[in-house]
């Protein structure tokens, strides 16, 4: 144990490709010569090892048996640590810890770049550019055309803080960045005026975003837009937020008929005690105690312990 | 580790939530304190969930590193408190915190093998022998220097297979039944049997060499 310096006969093997790592080496004389296979190729590729430079480091570091044999040219010298002197070692040199973290850092890189080549070349019909402006629109798209509103607005609000005179800013403006009637805007898309998916998704967004400024009448709009339309996506959740808008808008009567099938069509919902509160409560503002009674009491059952369960008991004592 | 002293720089997000995505120019390195995140990567308009990390884990650091764009996004999986970190601390930190380095070393250091053995698989044509490869390499991430054992079991479904393959998952679906035809696996409900994995392991050097 500890760090030694060995010398080798010219022509000898340091270690071979699939030995344990137990050992981080220096060259400090001679010449070395390290044998790997190419990735792309699978032909042999040898590399000369300079004066000072580490083998071994990544093996040792992450136990995985060495990736390459490596064997002496002429008669050389290796400082040899074991593996928790070369702990220590790096542990204690903060230069050559942070040199190696960005060496890492930077074929982690390379090998990712690789992997998107080689998928690239295999799918050769998809575009894929390496403008980083572009592909950084193109992902905001894919994440709305997915539904996935959030993430696309967050890519298109990076895109505008990054790129604000940028090529695609229009559409973006236009579109989802902020809520701007679909009726008056062209399609963040720029593709049709028709309400389609990508639409009703947005009305849903905004139909949120209204939610949580509390302008619950222009919240209903939204909700009431998704219900309209063909799509079924968003339609359950848009169902419930649309109830919870008309009971914000005293809109009682009208509260109880948007959830008159839901109890029993979705008794999963994750906010089905919230429903029965908005009907129970509902019913006592129409001045029928027994129904809201009926429904309160679920609510203090199921949701015990709650916020919830105590605005029903507030609800049904008030 | 006594984190408490890294508190002003916790931050937190809701499941679901979009931490970075990938393009953007990224200034600020994670440490998951807790929950989980999704490394999510859109390739050819499919989204590829490419990682799962959790408690412990790093992301971002590549961009700290080396001052490029995002290589994929980050998306909260479930509620997560993270420790945020810039240029500036994120050297004070590993300066402060040599064992944190350390395991950051680690962590890079196990991810570029991982991704060097995926491209391993990817540069197969062969749908049967790619996937033989997908899990010879599942083996080997989960024993010691890949010792192969005959019925082995693998903690894997269809899907993970078709992820690691890079590949449609019906497609993979249809290949796996082949392979199960030759009595090769046996597939179980979250896990696959490699009967004779060094049998898998000749074919694909044979392949290897001949292409």
């Amino acid at each position: 144990m500890g760090i030694k310096t060995v010398k080798y006969k010219s022509n000898s093997i340091v270690y071979f490709k699939g030995d344990a790592p137990n050992r981080v080496y220096i060259l400090k004389k001679g010449s070395i010569v390290t044998k790997s296979k190419d990735l792309k190729s699978n032909e042999d590729i040898l590399t000369m090892i300079k004066v000072g430079e580490f083998i071994g480091v990544k093996n040792v570091i992450s136990n995985q048996p060495y990736s390459e044999t490596v064997s002496t040219l002429t008669d050389s010298e290796l400082v040899v640590f074991y593996k928790e002197d070369f702990e220590a070692f790096i542990l204690s040199n903060n230069r050559i810890m942070m040199q190696t973290l960005v060496v890492f850092s930077n074929q982690l890189r390379k090998i990712h770049k690789d992997i998107k080549e080689l998928n690239d070349q295999k799918e050769s019909s998809v575009h894929s550019s390496s403008d980083p402006e572009e592909n950084l629109y193109e992902l905001g798209r894919y994440f709305l055309k997915q539904h996935k509103v959030e993430h696309g607005n967050y890519c298109f609000k990076k895109y505008n803080e990054l790129y604000p005179n940028g090529k695609y800013i229009n559409d973006i403006k236009t579109g989802s960045l902020n809520s701007v009637s679909k009726k008056q805007a062209s399609s963040p898309l720029g593709e049709t005026t028709k309400e389609d998916d990508e639409d009703i998704a947005l009305f849903f967004q905004e139909g949120e975003n209204y939610m949580a400024e509390e302008n619950y009448g222009k919240a209903h709009e939204c909700f009431s837009k998704v219900l309209e339309s063909q799509d079924g996506y968003h339609k359950v959740d848009a169902l419930y937020f649309n109830g919870a808008c008309l009971y914000k808008l005293k809109n009682y009567k009208q509260c109880i008929q948007n959830y008159s099938t839901f109890l029993s069509k979705h008794k999963d919902y994750n906010k089905i005690n919230e429903v029965m509160f908005y009907v129970g409560s509902s019913y006592k503002e129409l001045g029928d105690l027994e129904q809201s009674k009926l429904f309160l009491k679920q609510v203090m059952k199921r949701a015990e312990g709650t916020p919830l369960s105590h605005l029903a008991l507030k609800e049904l004592k008030g | 580790m006594d984190m408490s002293i890294f508190k002003k720089f916790e931050v937190r997000y809701s499941a679901n939530e979009m931490i970075f995505c990938e393009f953007e120019p990224g200034n600020e390195f994670y440490l998951i304190q807790s929950g989980s995140v999704r490394v999510v990567k859109v390739i050819n308009d499919v989204e590829k969930t490419l990682d799962v990390l959790k408690a412990g884990e790093f992301f971002g650091e590549m961009a700290i590193l080396e001052n490029a764009p995002r290589s994929a996004s980050i998306i909260a999986y479930e509620d997560c408190v993270l420790l945020e970190f810039n240029k500036n601390n994120f050297e004070m930190l590993m300066k402060g915190q040599p064992q944190l380095a350390f395991n950051l070393l680690k962590i890079l250091s196990k991810r570029i093998f991982d991704q060097r053995r995926r491209f391993m698989t990817l540069t197969i044509d062969d749908l049967e022998v790619k996937l033989y490869d997908v899990l010879l390499m599942l083996i080997e991430k989960q024993t010691n220097f890949g010792v192969l054992r005959p019925n082995t079991v693998i903690d894997a479904n269809i899907s993970d297979i078709a992820h690691w393959a890079g590949i449609p998952e019906n497609e993979c679906k249809s290949v796996l039944e082949k392979i199960v035809s030759k009595n090769k696996i046996e597939i179980l409900r979250d896990q696959i049997v490699v009967k004779k994995p060094d049998s898998l392991k000749r074919t694909v050097s044979q392949y290897r060499k001949s292409n």
